[in-house]
Order: C-alpha cells, then sequence, then structure tokens
C-alpha cells in the first residue's frame, strides 16, 4: 500500500491526538465538575456539542439563525465577520439545521485543513522537521481548543496560511482567493493583503533592509514592469473585506458598524502599551483568583510571542514579523483579555517554535506545557469559565 | 461520479477556452491588454466577491435594513420584530397589537424604528398613548441621528407632574446629553388617552394633542432621521403613522358656529325634524322624529376635526353627521351620537339607501339633560371619537372620506349650542372644492361648491343719494316674461344708465369701464315678482359681472339685492344687497370654477321669501333670504371692475328654469331625499320606513304652475298614507309647504299647509270609495289655487294655498309606499 505522504500524515495524526485530548478532557470536565446554572445550553440533546459552543458561538448561531442586526450602543451581531456563520447556515442542512453540530463540523474540518497548509509552508520555510513539530505545536497549544469550538479560528488560520502558502509558491490567482475568504472571516483577515504583497515585493527581489540600495529599487521598478498584473490580482485581496463593509452600509447605513459596536464590549482604544502596563499592574497588585489567573497566562503568552518578534524577523523575514505584531497589537490596544485566543491565529510565531524544537529540550518543554495547559483550559473552558 | 466529474471539467474547460479565444480576438483591437491569464484571474475574483456578498444579501441580511420611510406609512404593532428595532432602554414588548414600555423607576425607555424619514420632507408623525397609572412622561422622539439617537434628538411627550396635572413637553438633547426644553404647556384635557401629532417642517416644527395644537414654531436643531417611542414608567402606544405634511402653513379653524348670533344658524339646512334658533343655540325640538338631521350646506372637509356642544332637552339621542356626501341627505353620512335605547353612544354609517351600519358602540353614563361635547378627527381613512375629552373609538374605517358635516338627534330633542370643524393639520385648510359634485350614489346631487366663511370683499358703495324709491306695480315673472332685445337706444329699449359706460354693440349690451366697483344699468320698465331673471355674458377684462334685482329703485343701488363675480378674482361668486344708504352688505359667497373669458349664464330664481343663485345651470346657493327687504322689484345689470359682454337677459316665472314635462324618476336630476329611506329603481320611488310620519323626496323641480300625478300604492296597514308636498320654500324641508295625501290606508284624502314650524294645519279632506291600495293621484297647481284628482275623479278644485311656488315632492306616510308613472309637467 502506498504510503500517504507525511502532509497529509503529520497534520492528520497530530489532529487526531489532541482532539482525542481535548474531548476526553472536555468530557471529564464537564462530567466531573458542576457547570455554574443560567448559561446558554447550545443544543439541549447533545452535552457534548454544548461543550464546544461558549460566549462568542452565540453571536454565529444568532447571525446564522436571525441575520445581522445592529444597535447603536449595543453589543450588535454585526461585530463578528460573515464568512463563519454563513458556512454554518449553508451547511447545516446536511446536519439536519442543526447549527452547532455544524459549525462543529466546520470548525474541526478546515482546522485539519489548516493543519495541513500550515505544515505546507513550514516544510517550504523551515523543512519538513520543523514542519512536523510545528503542526504539533498548534495543535495542542493550550487554547487549540478553540479550533474546535464554534468559532472562527480554524477558518482564519487554515484561510490565512493557505494564502500565505499559494503567496509563498506565487501562486497569486489562489492565494487572492484565499486572501478574499480571509478577511471576509475576520476583521484582520485583511492584513493576509499586506503579507502578500510583502511576498510580492520579496519574489521581485525587494528587501526592507536594502531599502537603502538602489539596486534595490531597480529590481522592483523591473520586476512591476513585468509583473504589475500579479499586483492586481493581489489588490483584490480587500474586497472579502469591502463585501461586508457594503453589505453593512446597503442594511444598516453604517459601513463601519462593525467597528462601531465595540464599544459596548467595554473596549477602549487606550494602546496596547497602556494595555499591557496595566495588566502587568494587575497582576503584581492584584490577589490570586480566577481573573488573576486568566491575566496572568494572557501578559505571559503575550509578551512571550512578544519576545519572538525580532527572532522571526531574523529568521522568516519582516513581513512574517509584522504580520505577527499588528496581530498581537491590534486586540491588545483595548483590552489583553483574550490574547490568548488571538494567539492561535499566529502562525509565524508556531513555525519559530518549531525551528527552536530542533532542541529536544525545548521541543518536550513546549509539548508538556502546552498539553498540560490545554487539558486545564479545557476543563476551564467547558464549565464556563472564561479563558479567552 | 467520476464521469460527472470529469464532464463538468470538460465543460469548464471548453468556456474558458472559448473566452480565451474571445479575450485574444479582443487583444488584437487593444493590444496593450493584459494577458488571458491575468483578465480571466481578476474576473475570476471578482466574481467570488460578487458571489460573496449576494450570498450575504441571501443568507445573513436583516428582514428589517435601515432604510427610508415608504410615506406613508402606518404601525399597527401586529407584527413587529422589535429585534430589528432599536431599543436602547426601557423594556418594549408587542401585546394586544400596541407597543408596551414597562418598566418604572427612573430611567426612561426609547425605542426607534429603523427607518429614516426622507431627508428634507416635511412630514407629520402620530402616534396614541395611553398613559398608564405609573406612567410619569409618554411620548415621541424624532429626528433622532442615526447611530447616535439617544443623545442627539428631538423629543415631545406627555409629562404627568402630579396625578391632576398633565403638561406637554418639547424639547432637545443638547450637545453636552441634557434635555433642553423649548416648550412646556399644561394640559387641561381631563383623559388618560392621547392622540399626539408632530409636523415636521423644514426648520421647525408643531405638536397637536388630541388635535387642538398646543405647540407651535420651534425650531429644530437637528435634521431628519428616526422617529422613536418614549417612556418613563409604563406606556402603551398604538396606530403610529408617518405621512408627509404637504401643507406647510396649517389651516385656522374652518367653521365656527353663529348660532348666537342674529340672525344665526346660517348655511344650516334642515333635513328634517323641527329645527331653528333658539335662545342662541340650534335645536331640534321634535322629540318624536328618528333621525331628525340638519346639514349644514356651505362647506365640504375633508380631514378634519369636528366638535359640537348640545344638552338633551328630551330623550337622548343627539349626535354628530360627518362627511355627509350631500349635506341635504343623511345618505352615505357618518354619524356618531348618543343612542336613543340604551345609555351608549354609537357610530356607523348610512348607506346609499340610507340604511345605518353600526361600527361600534360604548357604554355611557346617561346623557341626561348635562351639556356634553361630541368630537370625531375625521383623518385619510379613519376617525376617532371624543366624548367629553374621553376618547371612545379610535382608528374606525372611514367610507365617505370627506363631506358635508350636520347634527341629528333620534327620538330626542336637543340643543346645539356649538359646532366649529377645523383641519387635522398637515392637511389642507381649504375646504373641498365640490362644484364637481361630491358623491351621492342613488340620488343624483347638483353640485354644490363649498362657500367659505370669509367675508367677501365688500363691494364700494356707489354715490349716496336721497332715496326717492318709485313706487311701481310688479308684475309676476310668469306672466309677463321678458327677452331682452339689444338695438337702438338703451333708453328706448328701458334702461336706464346709473353709472358705469353701457352700450348696445353688436346685438349685446356692453359695460366697458373697468376702473369702477358696481356700475349699473336698470331696466325700468317691468318691476317683477316671484320671477326668475338669466343673464349671459363673457368677460372681457377683469371679473365682475352679475345681476342686481329687486330694485325699489331705477336711479341707485339702494335697496337692491345683487349676485355677481367677485372683482377680486375670478373663481368666487358674491350675493348680498345695499342697504338704505347704498352700502353693499355681503350674504355670503361661493368658490366656482374661474370665468376667464367663458360665456356664462347666471341665473337668480325670486320667490316669496327668499332667492336661489345659479351659475352656468349649477345651484350655487338656495333659499338666501331677503335681508334687503325687498321681495320684488326692478332688475338690473352691474359690473365691477370689468369689462363685460351681456347677450342675454330673460325674465320669466320662477319654474321657467323647470319647465317642461318630467315622465320618469331619472328625468329628476336634482332630487333628493329630505326623509325617510327611499329607493329608486326601474321608475319606480318606494318609501320603506314603516314608522307612521311624513317622509319626502323632493323632485328637484320648483314651480308655480304645473301637474303632478303619480300612481301611489300604499301596504295594508290603516294608517299609511301617500301624496305630494307642493310649494316647498326650502329644498330639505317640509315646513312651509302645501300637503295633499291619502290617508287611513287609502280611506281617504286630506290637504293642509306646514307652517315654518312643521306643524300641520288641515284645509280639507274627503273620503275615497272602495278597498283598493292602488291610486293615482293628480294635482293641478296654478300659483296659489289646486285642484286635486283622485283616480281621475275630481276631489277638490281651486283650493286656495297660501304660496305661488316652490319645490315639488314625493309624500309619504308610513310605509312602504310605492310611486311609479310619476309625471309633472311644468308650465311655469
Amino acid at each position: 500500500m502506498k504510503r500517504l505522504p507525511d502532509w497529509v500524515t503529520v497534520p492528520l495524526l497530530a489532529f487526531v491526538l489532541s482532539r482525542l485530548l481535548i474531548f476526553g478532557a472536555g468530557i471529564l470536565g464537564d462530567t466531573m465538575l458542576p457547570t455554574e446554572e443560567g448559561h446558554w445550553v447550545a443544543d439541549e440533546n447533545s452535552p457534548f456539542l454544548s461543550m464546544w459552543a461558549k460566549w462568542d458561538s452565540q453571536y454565529y448561531v444568532d447571525i446564522a439563525t436571525n441575520g445581522y442586526w445592529f444597535r447603536p450602543g449595543l453589543q450588535s451581531n454585526v461585530a463578528f465577520f460573515p464568512l463563519y456563520p454563513m458556512s454554518m447556515q449553508v451547511l447545516a442542512k446536511f446536519f439536519d439545521g442543526n447549527l452547532i453540530m455544524t459549525g462543529f463540523v466546520v470548525s474541526n474540518v478546515t482546522f485539519l485543513g489548516g493543519l495541513i497548509f500550515f505544515y505546507l509552508l513550514t516544510e517550504l520555510e523551515l523543512g519538513s522537521d520543523s514542519a512536523r513539530r510545528a503542526v504539533y505545536y498548534l495543535a495542542f497549544f493550550p487554547t487549540s481548543f478553540f479550533f474546535s469550538a464554534v468559532y472562527t479560528e480554524s477558518m482564519f488560520v487554515f484561510l490565512s496560511i493557505a494564502t500565505m502558502y499559494f503567496a509563498r509558491k506565487h501562486q497569486w490567482m489562489w492565494a487572492a482567493v484565499f486572501g478574499i475568504l480571509t478577511a471576509a472571516t475576520r476583521n484582520l483577515g485583511i492584513l493576509m493583503w499586506a503579507l502578500c504583497i510583502w511576498e510580492w515585493l520579496r519574489s521581485q527581489g525587494w528587501a526592507l533592509l536594502a531599502v537603502h540600495k538602489k539596486e534595490t529599487w531597480l529590481s522592483l521598478w523591473d520586476g512591476f514592469k513585468r509583473n504589475w498584473f500579479d499586483l492586481v490580482i493581489i489588490s483584490l485581496i480587500p474586497l472579502g473585506m469591502l463585501v461586508f463593509i457594503y453589505f453593512l452600509k446597503v442594511n444598516f447605513d453604517r459601513p463601519l458598524a462593525f467597528i462601531e459596536v465595540q464599544s459596548a464590549w467595554g473596549r477602549e482604544n487606550v494602546g496596547p502599551v497602556a494595555v499591557l502596563q496595566k495588566s502587568i499592574t494587575g497582576l503584581l497588585e492584584g490577589e490570586v483568583n480566577k481573573g488573576w489567573l486568566t491575566r496572568f497566562w494572557n501578559v505571559s503568552f503575550y509578551l512571550f510571542f512578544l519576545a519572538l518578534v525580532p527572532f522571526i524577523w531574523y529568521r522568516l523575514g519582516e513581513g512574517y514579523a509584522i504580520f505577527v505584531l499588528i496581530m498581537l497589537f491590534v486586540p491588545s490596544a483595548s483590552s489583553i483579555g483574550s490574547i490568548i485566543r488571538y494567539l492561535l491565529t499566529q502562525f509565524p510565531a508556531f513555525m519559530m517554535m518549531a525551528w527552536w524544537g530542533r532542541d529536544d529540550r525545548v521541543d518536550r518543554a513546549f509539548n508538556f506545557t502546552f498539553a498540560t495547559l490545554l487539558g486545564v483550559f479545557v476543563v476551564v473552558f467547558v464549565n464556563w469559565i472564561f479563558v479567552a | 461520479m467520476k464521469q460527472i466529474l470529469k464532464s463538468f471539467l470538460q465543460k469548464l474547460q471548453s468556456i474558458f477556452v472559448k473566452f480565451d479565444a474571445m479575450l485574444n480576438r479582443l487583444r488584437m483591437k487593444i493590444p496593450g491588454l493584459p494577458s488571458n491569464k491575468v483578465l480571466l484571474s481578476a474576473a475570476g475574483l471578482l466574481v467570488v466577491a460578487g458571489v460573496l456578498f449576494v450570498a450575504l444579501q441571501v443568507l445573513v441580511a436583516p428582514d428589517q435594513p435601515v432604510t427610508t420611510y415608504t410615506l406613508p406609512y402606518t404601525q399597527n404593532f401586529d407584527d413587529v420584530n422589535l429585534k430589528r428595532w432599536f431599543s436602547q432602554t426601557g423594556v418594549w414588548t408587542i401585546r394586544t397589537g400596541t407597543l408596551q414600555q414597562s418598566v418604572g423607576g427612573e430611567e426612561s425607555g426609547q425605542v426607534h424604528i429603523p427607518l429614516k424619514v426622507p431627508e428634507d420632507a416635511a412630514y407629520h408623525a402620530s402616534v396614541f398613548i395611553t398613559l398608564k397609572k405609573d406612567t410619569r412622561q409618554a411620548g415621541l422622539s424624532f429626528n433622532a441621528q442615526y447611530p447616535e439617537l439617544l443623545p442627539k434628538q428631538h423629543r415631545v411627550y406627555i409629562s404627568r407632574i402630579n396625578p391632576e396635572t398633565l403638561e406637554l413637553v418639547a424639547g432637545y438633547m443638547d450637545e453636552t446629553g441634557a434635555f433642553i426644553t423649548q416648550a412646556q404647556v399644561p394640559l387641561t384635557i381631563n383623559t388618560t388617552e392621547f392622540r399626539l401629532d408632530v409636523y415636521v417642517y423644514g426648520n421647525s416644527y408643531l405638536v397637536q394633542v388630541n388635535g387642538q395644537r398646543m405647540i407651535e414654531n420651534r425650531p429644530l436643531y437637528y435634521k431628519n432621521g428616526m422617529i422613536g417611542f418614549y417612556a418613563l414608567g409604563p406606556a402603551v402606544f398604538d396606530t403610529y403613522k408617518v405621512t408627509l405634511a404637504e401643507n406647510q402653513n396649517p389651516g385656522d379653524m374652518v367653521y365656527t358656529s353663529d348660532f348666537d348670533q342674529e340672525p344665526g344658524g346660517a348655511g344650516w339646512v334642515p333635513i328634517s325634524g323641527t329645527w331653528q334658533i333658539a335662545s342662541k343655540q340650534m335645536m331640534q325640538s321634535d322629540a318624536i322624529f328618528v333621525d331628525a338631521a340638519i346639514g349644514y350646506e356651505t362647506s365640504t372637509f375633508e380631514n378634519y376635526t369636528l366638535r359640537a356642544t348640545f344638552t338633551h332637552v328630551d330623550g337622548q339621542g343627539a349626535g354628530l353627521l360627518f362627511n355627509m356626501p350631500s349635506p341635504y341627505s343623511i345618505n352615505g353620512a357618518h354619524l356618531v351620537r348618543y343612542s336613543n335605547e340604551t345609555d351608549s353612544v354609537i357610530w356607523g354609517y348610512y348607506d346609499a339607501q340610507g340604511v345605518f351600519t353600526r361600527q361600534g358602540f360604548v357604554d355611557a353614563s346617561p346623557a341626561d339633560k348635562e351639556t356634553h361635547t361630541l368630537q370625531v378627527f375625521s383623518g385619510a381613512d379613519s376617525y376617532d371619537v371624543f366624548l367629553d375629552d374621553d376618547m371612545i373609538a379610535r382608528d374606525v374605517p372611514l367610507v365617505s372620506i370627506q363631506g358635508a358635516v350636520g347634527l341629528i338627534t333620534s327620538r330626542s330633542s336637543a340643543a346645539f349650542s356649538y359646532v366649529e370643524a377645523f383641519p387635522l393639520f398637515g392637511a389642507t385648510s381649504d375646504p373641498v372644492a365640490a362644484l364637481t359634485g361630491t358623491q351621492q350614489p342613488q340620488v343624483t346631487n347638483t353640485p354644490v361648491p363649498q362657500a367659505t366663511q370669509t367675508q367677501a370683499p365688500a363691494a364700494e358703495p356707489t354715490k349716496v343719494v336721497a332715496a326717492t324709491p318709485v313706487t311701481v306695480e310688479a308684475v309676476d315673472g310668469g306672466s309677463s316674461p321678458y327677452v331682452g332685445v339689444f338695438d337702438g337706444k338703451l333708453s328706448d329699449a328701458g334702461w336706464r344708465i346709473i353709472n358705469g359706460d353701457w352700450k348696445f354693440a353688436n346685438g349685446n349690451f356692453e359695460q366697458v369701464k373697468v376702473d369702477g366697483f358696481d356700475y349699473a344699468a336698470v331696466y325700468t320698465k317691468t318691476a317683477f315678482q316671484n320671477f326668475s331673471i338669466q343673464t349671459g355674458f363673457s368677460h372681457v377684462e377683469g371679473s365682475g359681472a352679475g345681476i342686481l334685482f329687486n330694485m325699489p329703485n331705477t336711479d341707485r343701488l339702494a335697496g337692491a339685492s345683487m349676485v355677481r363675480y367677485s372683482d377680486k378674482r375670478d373663481n368666487a361668486i358674491v350675493w348680498g344687497y345695499f342697504d338704505a344708504t347704498g352700502v353693499y352688505k355681503n350674504q355670503g359667497y361661493a368658490d366656482v370654477p374661474n370665468a376667464g373669458a367663458d360665456r356664462h349664464t347666471l341665473r337668480v330664481v325670486s320667490g316669496e321669501k327668499s332667492y336661489s343663485i345659479y351659475l352656468d345651470d349649477r345651484l350655487i346657493v338656495q333659499a338666501v333670504p331677503y335681508e334687503s327687504g325687498y321681495s320684488m322689484g326692478y332688475f338690473g345689470l352691474v359690473t365691477s371692475r370689468a369689462h363685460v359682454i351681456y347677450d342675454e337677459v330673460a325674465v320669466d316665472g320662477v319654474g321657467a328654469v323647470f319647465k317642461g314635462t318630467y315622465e320618469s324618476m331619472d328625468g329628476f336630476t336634482d332630487q333628493r331625499i329630505v326623509s325617510g329611506k327611499w329607493t329608486i329603481e326601474n321608475n319606480q320611488a318606494v318609501q320603506t320606513v314603516v314608522d307612521v310620519s311624513d317622509y319626502v323626496l323632493n323632485t328637484g323641480i320648483q314651480a308655480s304652475e304645473y301637474t303632478v300625478s303619480a300612481k301611489i300604492t300604499l301596504p295594508e296597514t290603516s294608517d299609511s298614507g301617500g301624496g305630494f308636498v307642493i310649494h316647498m320654500n326650502e329644498r330639505g324641508s317640509k315646513n312651509n309647504s302645501y300637503i295633499v295625501r291619502l290617508k287611513d290606508g287609502g280611506k281617504g284624502i286630506w290637504w293642509g299647509s306646514i307652517n315654518d314650524e312643521g306643524n300641520f294645519k288641515g284645509q280639507g279632506s274627503s273620503p275615497i270609495a272602495g278597498t283598493d291600495k292602488t291610486f293615482t293621484l293628480r294635482l293641478d297647481v296654478k300659483l296659489d289655487v289646486l285642484s286635486i284628482y283622485v283616480n281621475d275623479v275630481e276631489i277638490a278644485r281651486n283650493i286656495a294655498i297660501s304660496s305661488q311656488e316652490g319645490w315639488i315632492g314625493l309624500l309619504s306616510y308610513g310605509g312602504p309606499v310605492i310611486f311609479e308613472d310619476v309625471k309633472l309637467e311644468v308650465e311655469k
């Protein structure tokens, strides 16, 4: 029997093993520990599925069920981008209309797809060993249970990594297709446009550190004359967001409603530095409780990923580094509360960790830490305690 | 499956190949075109984006997007997804077709409909509000600026200061978030149900509560935006409407009754019952009458409030008629009145046959002898009813949306002290023009144009000279008709010029000076009484042609009656008289089509007590009393600031207009039901009310010499009767008339007069042999002499009657009474 290629088997195994851990921990946590009354029960007939639909899941279900709505000053579902809930709505017919089941399946399938593309991309950048480690680090990251939950993380990861993969392969058409879809999945998906532009520049011999050199620009100009049409293709990536903006304009006369409603969640843009400062102060002065622990993990991982940035720059290139920076700074400009979930989408950081994992001790440390925390966080999450 | 996929891919490939070839051909024409791959890729991506948008719209678009109102807009709160509304505060629910805010406390509730009023549009928003026991404030927010609906809005609300005190507050939210009061008005209305109307114009707004303008002309700080509902404490909202406000200047009151003036009741025409002005009130004194009605014939109304204050004198059953197709009949009219059977107020409408359909009722305390007020808001398609400031009916569908107004009593006697009608703001302030005719199914109605209450501009008096009235014998118009011939010398033709520049020219009589008022020429050879005078004329310049009549003098206007076109505008007719000093006193005026340079005919029918005016064969006004004191005299022509050519002047009897033979009910084109319920079809008139009383159908013909006959079939009852009423002084009342009718189920016939109080005074009677129920009754009338025939047998001859001319009608006593083969031959 012909052996399946590694880009199938490695992600598949990582997927299966990580999901087994997550589902097992989830069942254990849900069964053994009491859950606070009064929370939303996503699926009355399936406690298992209900475990994976919490917090923001309600909004996606609401969008898929009732469509978008906007109430100025209130937490309106226009804050959430459309591709994921639309997929739920369309595919729900294959699951007897069960949106929770559909969301669960979509999340898991797209996560598997994401792992496959992540393997391929990392292999392209760093080789197959690193690719294998990267896939496992991502699959077992402490908050990777969100990849199986009714959330957009898995779809975003799948689409964004696929975009980058095709961009790295200079298959701009496919990069643009996935880029548009990424931009329609989350607000920060538009960053894929920048990443693709950066890749295109790189493909024409341009480098940030060489901007002072005349040859850099001459080379770029030559490349532009030959391949300007690729830029045209790449420039269509923002359509994913623009379509949603136009939709909001048509239906609510508020094209930027998704930004306007952020204040309803108490988010105030004070800047990442101020937020970080406030969070660290809170850690130092607060007493250890649920909130303190949540803040601790968020701050810790935030600082860790931040620390990765110069290494990413050095190893993988400025594009990836800037991507990670933006993905860190934008959400943390108002709050650091869910950072540990947002980190899931910062695939260059996982690539960097995978590179470091060449050292067995580092590899084992990552695996152990991630797996342990993953189990704990799953138990916490399924009991309606806020993780991220 | 593989085959299907293969086939699909092959098809896709062939499509791409075709596109490829097409693009290659295009590239030959446009050399700089990018490669096919690029073009197809770009196109493909655009398709992806397009599909994404379509999917968004189809799958997740809201069922109520934020768009602009499509006006008119009505929200009855029957099927509302409140989730789609912008509910920022409070707890809002839909219950039993109303929107309710149910939370008390210190925080107000607001919800806005996700629709915007069109920019720069003047609009009218209305809502019904019910205050609950704990309601502190309730009203509307408007011009709320989306998405900052709460901090940027205008607001008007009813505020309950304490259990007994209400006030209306209007204002806006300023940039600091404070509410700035622009107006605060105490509300003396003692009710918990309100209709709140807000009219928003370019830069100001006004507010009405229960039809009364409370706040006006307040400046707007925010432009058109969204409208919402506001409450502090629980409150109920119902029937919310938004329409365009077309009238930028809401009119003032259109009609206020003059019952307390001398003489009062101008414009009111009794339909049935006994109506008179007494003790400064309009009183209906016949407590036996069912549906005794009176109509106001001067104006018709649309989108208005009608209010009447009254006291019952005997029984209970007083109320209002509105949206009457004709002021002379209750058929087609809407009705609100006290019930004469139970302690309640009923409302509904009469159909074209006069059958009443009740639309609703509410139990009410007995009216007793207390003063009450009934009020109706008649809107675009529904009406509301108030009794003593309490709303008792809301949004009742209208069957007739505009028309005349009237008063009614049923088996009761009542005195109406005050009646007024004024527009609902936002509607036109002008009474509805009715010259083209209001609806009156079944009975053809001569259209009566509306007359406004505004005094016509007084004609400048002619030079006053000492009065030396010429005493002449007046002849009946019918006995000595005159036809003007405009040839030769004016004086030879009998004409005397009082002033102006008059001349015969080309067979016409022409007045050319345009710089003065009331230029008159008088026919001096004959003075007339009981006549009709008709003129034909055209304006060459200006407007102001008309007729003088019943002039006591041939050298001045003092004492003369006049009717002419207004010299201020050519779409109004004025009538009145000159007093002893020659000063013009206006009695009324009516809007008419523009005279322009067209030929018109103006006719005055002058009877014993009053006169009627026709313009182009259409009745303008009837039964105008002789306030001048003269019911006979000379006639003349008059112009005022106009150059006019008269091509016809003719004087004849009162009935000259109607001269001819009428052999079918269809021939009576101006017939109208005065009382009772009449069905007219297949050349048969049938009165169907069985209660024994006089019921009259006016043929619309007035004459002084004629023969009228009909085959009358009575019902089997022993007290029924049928006949004719003649020489009616008013078209809408049998008072001051003469009746001849079969009685006692056909066993006899009697005749006599009815005075102006409606009392019958018998003059004679005769038995009729036989048991048949069908009779042929014929009357020969010559002025004040009458002969009666039953089944061609003379019953009485040369009966002297008190008047010489008037309207002719069919008379039924009880019912059903059938009139067939009605024939009327009019000599004069």
